[in-house]
């Protein structure tokens, strides 16, 4: 299927510049995560989605497998691909396991394998990626999960000289089960001394793990403590790397340097140039996910490159020094830039799964009091920032990411919840909000920021002018501390009492599927919550939504696990479980102790251009899709494609 | 030396003063100018609230309110006829210079900058005149050895560049303004105090000065007399190149490091949001690099005129 | 000459310890922010507990003086400039490759700058008050007063969007090597100047600036003096008075000026390379300040402070050798 000509049939029906212009919704997921969609085999299931359009006529690419991907000809393999990224700012570690930051895991995937790996962010069916065939559930807790036989190491001189024992070797049930527990103990079977716990923070997925078995050299018995049916998804979650035991320093309990970068994914580690770029290459005995003879990947490698501003981004584009363009505030100026040069394929990009959230800490005043975490998720004009961060480039994220469409409070719910809804009712919310904040005694409210991305932090002034105009000129409102904070710091502070960031306005990595999204933030075991002064201990916090929680975990039927999301979010939202649309009485809010325990704002959504030559593209909201660039290939017969650099 | 006298024929009046200043230095005159029109957007409202100089809002011991001039708040943001937010717009009656990235007005954003910098800028060069002039003439008394290394001591403080040393300051501290003005303050000392120190060894060795002595005047009598009209000139240079100087670190600081910056109305910040959207929207880009390199040219020739004046021998060019 | 630079030698080594003492003493003021946000950036869930393991790295539980302070000294000469709190390794380490970067932008500008600033300042001094010397001053002027940053933008920006050009994207000739590659691969040198094209040329304006004013102010002083009125009279040619005779006398003292320029160079670099992301040490210095990451930019700040004691010192001799009139003073 041709897919250029798909583009050009599309892009010749009338879209006016006017309609494209007036697209408020349409943004940029900017950040380029150009992963490509492999399709090995057919799948059964609901019919192609059609790619959509938004309201500025600017259509967005399906992922997954609903299209066929062409297979590059003799003739056009090789090159480098090259494309803008944040993969060359590495802020916390390179290790696979303990990295939050989403570019850096991005750049992992395409050099590590993972048991299972996800198709398509519509439906979030997945296929297997390490694994010979999807894993056989035995019953509700127990599952046997095989491997293909004959998926090594990479091995290349490098490797060879720095842990020979890794290099070329087979991956067998051993290295799994070395790195489901790592990620279960938080690094103490690495070294119990020494373990960087805190940056295990996928370890709540890991800890539903009671045993693991290895049954053979290719097959593993996993046993877990209650059901769960997220547990597939774990397998295929974007940190669910497969590593080797020799290559974790264990005095330190990391692999952060780049020499340990060594996997069994489709690249090979190449070179990492702070601020500059990161460099993959192509690894020659991929297992091609079985199908070895297709000769994937199919291009020599790939580079991310970091510019810091949108305009030199643009003029390497033009000259085609790098193939992709795509920009969240600048989403306009990418429109201008199809328009001058009509060849050029463009898409809107889903919104991303990342997302702009407050948390409190639940234990702290003024938090403690429901009415005070209403006021502000009333009073927070969630419009206005997506005006002042993307440049009106956003949607409105539900506590389920809108990047996860099926799952997420449908768009016509949302927009009637009080808080997100515009129009005449958003006065009677700000009302609402003045006199809960009143009720609650006008308490002062301190909130600390996250120091990236860099719109958050600058938009904390407006953020305090736009709350006081509607909780009054006189509400103590402050950014404390002055300096925003890193991730760490935060991830650190949420830990600790209350004189440290009792409020925390930040961007939170996306998560996939509904458990990662609920569980470890609102159940009383659950990782993330900051419900406690001191680590989650066995008594409950809110009962009434443990009991939804631990119920989404058990049900195997999709549309009921889908309501029992619904109804989650509505909890979270304030809003009445029995009767839709209705928002619970304060009696009944004052009984859900996590209600509003975490705002949800908003979520960048970009658009995106392409140079023709440039096959088998398509934009994932999450990051963690490197793989796909396994089946991206450069049109060398393509005449866009003369001029570019080698 | 006092400087020299000029015989002249009538008495001038202030008016005429001016006029012939304006006449014979251009330059100066418009840098002077430059000044003025910056401390006047600085003005405000004086409220009776009296206390420790705390800037930008109370340097002068009072506070200071809003900006006459500045007609809204610096994080104050605006809606369109369409209910959105007012990106970009261009200049107009509601917002004489447009409105930014935010929303916000240009304009107010870049008077509020001005008392910043105005501010930052006179706190940080007074507290290093003021220090510097104290060292120098320490210095220069207790001659001898201990002369020796305080001078190697204000050597390597001339060695750290301004832009360094607010590196090394907001890392160490969370930067409020006035510890950006003590910090910048370090930049001025050396300077000032070379100045008086020479201006007090050459004055020390004058025989009339001897003569004083024996007479029976007091140091303090000496210093006003003879060592400060020597001074004045000099300092005049160093004050206003060293105000240029503070207000391009700042920008730089806030340039390099927006979120370490303790307030969200200042130009280096205008700079480093409207960059990336130069072409498109220069609104920002033209405020602030305007504004900055129309105080630094002000400082600069308003106090190579002033010197000019006061004391021709030291022309630079 | 010798007694000269014996004289100078001591008097600049003084100086560099009182440099290194500044920096020592400026942790030791207030050292609760640095401890407070590394200790946040820890595993340690105690805050105390992990403020105490900080202070200890940092060697601050010690008595300051004679523990800390000698043992400051001694690092430094042993050039261990102290770990990273974010990697966790030498800052040296890193900094060794970070100085090529900057000191080929810095020398690069320098040259940028003499190579402007030496024929405008003649220009403008020989033909003093004509129009080209009021147009020359007024740019001179413009490029002081107008911040290098904005410029530097401005012409990235502008090269970008009106020429299509920007600077490439990596240093090696071949842009994009097909792996497997040498990642030592030697860079090209046409590759790598373009990079630096823009921050050396408007770096060098900016500095040339300032060179200008001195140089001119300097070419009239010594065009005035006796010894050129003489050769005016012997009927030398222009050329030959100004060159062969004004300039290498004016230029004696533009020398040091170089040394004092060399400041606003180094703070220049720290905003052209950010915006370049040249990665020298005025980058490393605002990741530094980014990151929390006090001993990288404690190093950074000590280095360039130590270095332009150091260059200045280097002109106190060469002056001296080259005006002997110097030596006695």
């Amino acid at each position: 299927m041709g897919e250029s000509s798909y583009w050009e049939r599309f892009w010749r029906r009338k879209v006016s510049r006017r309609r494209l212009l007036r697209g408020a919704a349409l943004g940029a997921g900017g950040l380029a995560a150009a992963a490509l969609v492999g399709c090995e085999e057919e799948a059964a299931g609901p019919p192609p989605p059609q790619p959509t359009v938004g309201p500025g006529g600017i259509p967005s690419i399906p992922s997954g497998l609903y299209f066929t991907p062409t297979p590059a000809p003799e003739g056009s393999r090789g090159g480098m691909i090259r494309f803008f990224g944040y993969d060359a700012l590495v802020f916390d570690t390179l290790d696979p396991h303990q990295t939050q930051f989403g570019p850096t895991y991005n750049g992992h995937a395409s050099i590590f394998s993972k048991i299972l790996m996800y198709l398509s962010h519509d439906t979030l069916e997945k296929a297997p990626d390490l694994a010979q065939s999807m894993p056989e559930v035995v019953d509700e807790v127990t599952y046997v999960v095989k491997l293909r036989p004959g998926v090594k190491f990479h091995d290349t001189p490098e490797v060879r000289q720095n842990f020979p024992q890794v290099a070329g070797r087979e991956l067998t049930a051993e290295d799994v089960k070395f790195s489901w527990e790592r990620q279960k103990s938080r690094g103490e079977i690495v070294n119990p001394q020494k373990p960087r716990a805190i940056l295990y923070y996928r370890s709540s997925q890991y800890e539903v793990i009671d045993k693991i078995e290895v049954v053979d050299k290719y097959t593993l018995r996993v046993t877990l403590k209650e059901p769960n049916v997220a547990f597939l998804h774990y397998l295929a979650d974007s940190n669910a790397f497969i590593v080797a035991k020799e290559l974790v320093d264990a005095a330190k309990d990391e692999m952060g340097e780049p020499r340990r970068m060594v996997g069994t994914g489709p690249f090979i580690w190449g070179e990492l140039v702070p601020l500059n770029r990161m460099v993959m290459r192509r690894n020659p005995n991929w297992f091609g996910w079985g199908q070895p003879e297709l000769g994937r990947p199919w291009v020599d490698g790939w580079t991310s490159f970091f510019f810091a501003d949108y305009a030199t981004h643009e003029a390497q584009f033009r000259q085609k020094r790098v193939d992709v363009l795509g920009s969240t505030e600048d989403a306009d100026q990418v429109v201008k830039l199809k328009e001058a040069i009509p060849e050029l394929n463009i898409s809107q990009d889903p919104p991303t799964s990342g997302w702009v959230n407050s948390r409190f800490k639940v234990y702290c005043s003024p938090f403690n009091d429901w009415r005070v975490r209403r006021a502000l998720h009333l009073a927070i004009d969630r419009q206005l920032m997506i005006q002042g961060m993307f440049r009106g480039h956003g949607v409105l994220q539900p506590p389920v990411g809108r990047a996860i469409s099926r799952w997420a409070l449908p768009e016509d719910e949302l927009a009637r919840i009080p808080g997100y809804r515009m129009g005449p009712e958003r006065e009677a919310d700000l009302r609402e909000a003045r006199q809960l904040y009143d009720a609650a005694g006008r308490p002062p409210i301190r909130f600390a920021v996250a120091d990236i991305p860099t719109y958050i932090p600058s938009y904390a002034g407006q953020l305090v002018v736009q709350l006081k105009r509607v909780l009054g000129e006189d509400a103590d409102i402050r950014q404390e501390p002055r300096t925003p904070l890193n991730y760490v710091q935060i991830a650190q502070g949420l830990l600790r009492g209350c004189e440290e960031i009792p409020m925390i306005i930040g961007y939170d990595n996306g998560w996939i599927d509904l458990d990662d999204w609920v569980y470890p933030y609102f159940h009383s075991r659950g990782a993330k919550n900051s419900f406690w002064e001191q680590p989650p201990g066995t008594s409950t916090f809110d009962p009434e939504l443990d009991r939804l929680l631990e119920a989404q975990r058990r049900e195997t039927k999709e549309e009921k696990r889908r309501e029992l999301g619904f109804q989650i979010q509505r909890y979270l939202l304030g809003m009445d479980l029995k009767t839709p649309g209705k928002v619970a009485s304060p009696d009944e809010l004052s009984k859900r102790k996590a209600v509003h325990a975490r705002l949800d704002y908003i979520a960048p959504q970009g658009i995106t251009v392409w140079w023709p030559y440039l096959k088998n593209r398509t934009a994932w909201p999450w990051f963690g899709n490197a793989h796909w660039f396994a089946i991206v290939w450069l049109d060398r017969a393509h005449p866009s494609f003369q001029g570019r650099p080698s | 030396m006092a400087p020299p006298a000029v015989a002249r024929s009538r008495p001038l009046g202030l008016g005429w003063g001016i006029l012939r200043f304006a006449r014979r230095k251009p330059l100066g005159a418009f840098g002077i100018l430059v000044v003025l029109a910056m401390v006047v957007l600085s003005l405000g409202t004086p409220k009776p609230k009296f206390g420790l100089p705390d800037l930008p809002d109370r340097p002068l011991g009072f506070e200071l309110g809003r900006p006459w001039l500045a007609r809204y708040h610096p994080d104050d943001f605006f809606y369109n006829r369409q209910g959105r937010l007012a990106v970009f717009e261009g200049p107009s009656w509601r917002h004489w210079l447009g409105t930014d990235n935010r929303g916000r007005d240009i304009w107010a954003r870049l008077v509020w900058g001005t008392r910043r910098s105005l501010f930052l800028g006179i706190w940080a060069l007074t507290m290093g005149t003021v220090a510097g002039a104290l060292v120098g003439l320490i210095s220069a008394y207790f001659s001898g050895v201990f002369d020796l290394l305080f001078q190697r001591l204000m050597d390597a403080i001339q060695s750290f560049p301004a832009l360094l040393i607010l590196l090394l300051v907001i890392s160490l501290t969370e930067p409020s303004l006035r510890i950006l003005a003590i910090a910048l303050a370090f930049v001025g000392i050396p300077s000032i105090q070379r100045i008086v120190r020479s201006v007090v060894l050459s004055v020390r060795e004058e025989v009339y000065v001897e003569a004083a002595r024996v007479l029976g005047a007091s140091h303090l009598r000496i210093m006003f007399r003879h060592i400060l009209p020597n001074v004045v000139a000099p300092i005049i240079v160093v004050f206003s190149v060293g105000l240029g100087a503070v207000i391009l670190a700042e920008a730089a600081i806030s340039f390099v490091s927006p979120s370490s910056v303790p307030f969200t109305a200042s130009w280096g910040l205008m700079l480093a949001e409207g960059r990336t959207v130069m072409f498109d929207h220069p609104g920002m880009v033209l405020a602030s690099g305007g504004a900055i390199a129309l105080a630094v040219m002000g400082f600069n020739l308003a106090g190579d005129a002033l010197r000019d004046i006061l004391d021709p021998r030291m022309r630079l060019i | 000459m010798q007694a000269y630079i014996l004289r100078r030698v001591l008097l600049n080594g003084i100086v560099l310890l009182l440099v290194a003492t500044l920096v020592f003493v400026a942790l030791r003021i207030d050292s609760d922010n640095v401890v407070q946000l590394a200790a946040q950036g820890t595993q340690i869930t105690d805050i105390e507990e992990a403020k105490r393991a900080i202070k200890r790295t940092l060697g601050l539980d010690r008595p300051v003086f004679p523990d800390q302070y000698f043992d400051y000294l001694g690092d430094l000469l042993r050039l261990d400039l102290g770990t990273s709190f974010r990697t966790r390794t030498s800052v040296m380490s890193e900094l060794k490759q970070r100085i090529g970067p900057s000191l080929e932008l810095g020398l690069l500008q320098l040259m940028v700058a003499l190579l402007v600033a030496i024929p405008v300042g003649v220009i403008s001094a020989v033909r003093q008050d004509r129009w080209i010397d009021y147009l020359l001053r007024f740019v001179a002027i413009f490029f002081l007063g107008v911040p290098v940053f904005v410029l530097a933008v401005f012409a990235l920006l502008g090269a970008a969007r009106y020429l299509g050009w920007s600077p490439p994207l990596t240093t090696y000739r071949d842009p994009f090597p097909i792996p497997p590659f040498d990642t030592s691969a030697p860079e090209d040198l046409w590759v790598n100047l373009q990079i630096m094209a823009i921050p050396a040329v408007v770096g060098g304006l900016a500095t040339g600036a300032i060179i200008m004013r001195f140089l001119r102010s300097q070419m009239l002083e010594v065009l005035r003096q006796d010894y050129i009125r003489t050769a005016w009279a012997k009927g030398l040619r222009e050329r030959v008075i100004i060159v062969r005779h004004a300039l290498k006398n004016a230029l004696i003292p533009v020398i040091t000026v170089i040394g004092l320029v060399l400041g606003t160079v180094v703070s220049g670099n720290v905003v052209l390379e950010s915006i370049f992301l040249i990665p020298g040490m005025g980058l490393y210095a605002v990741e530094g300040v980014r990151q929390n990451d006090y001993p990288v930019v404690q190093a950074i700040v000590l280095l360039v402070a130590l270095f332009l004691v150091f260059v200045n010192l280097v002109v106190d001799v060469i002056y001296a050798w080259l005006d002997p009139r110097i030596r006695y003073a």
